[in-house]
């Protein structure tokens, strides 16, 4: 599929999933270093727009990251992250 | 077929090994009564992203275990939320025991960032 153009002429990639792409079958609430991957510097869960999450694994992402939450292994609000 | 369970228990890092020890063992043996354990993951002390109960640290542990008795998880919930050595403590059903991430051999692909032009494009 083309780069698509957008109309102030930035070419626009294609987001991929990461999921699919490593073909990651199923998304552990115990993988802190993975579920990091899709969390901002203010501690906030990323927004398919932004990491290109297909649903499915979007849903379940959620899901773990707010039982690591719960759990303390994710802060719910961080200043400083990174 | 036994359902299997898992387990996350945090406990107190402030009291001192022994009973954290005896906590877990504790916990083993109540699972036993009406269940099997599988494995049980100790993780170790490890800083809390917030505090709990101004602690900030806290003994992560991981009871695997499988279970016909839908009433397991409750009586688990029961002991554990009278037991303050106890911060915190999530049951889950069902779920396959995940192999972390980063136990999966090969490279990952990184995650969405603006890739250099002309890299592969993903199959949608």
């Amino acid at each position: 599929m083309a780069e698509r153009r957008e109309k102030d002429g930035k070419t626009k990639r294609k987001k991929i999933c990461y999921f699919t792409e490593n073909k990651i079958k199923f998304i552990d609430y115990k993988d802190e270093k993975l579920l990091r991957k899709f969390v901002n510097e203010r501690g906030k869960i990323v927004s398919r727009k932004i990491s290109g999450t297909s649903a499915v694994y979007q849903r379940e992402l959620a899901i773990a990251i707010k039982r690591a939450r719960h759990l303390a292994l994710l802060p719910f609000v961080a200043e400083n992250m990174r | 077929m036994a359902k299997p369970y898992e387990t996350v228990i945090v406990v107190d890092a402030m009291i001192p090994d022994e009973s954290i020890t005896s906590e877990l063992d504790a916990i083993g043996k109540l699972i036993e009564t009406q269940g099997k354990m599988v494995k049980l993951d100790r993780w170790g002390k490890r800083k809390l992203a917030y505090p709990i109960r101004k602690r900030t640290h806290g003994e992560y542990a991981v009871f695997y275990y499988e279970s016909d008795s839908g009433g397991l998880s409750a009586e688990l919930d029961k002991r554990l939320r009278i037991n303050e050595n106890i911060l915190r403590w999530l049951t889950v059903a069902d779920n396959p025991i995940g192999v972390p991430a980063d136990k999966i051999e090969g490279e990952l692909a990184p995650v969405a960032e603006v890739a250099p032009p002309g890299s592969r494009r993903g199959d949608d």
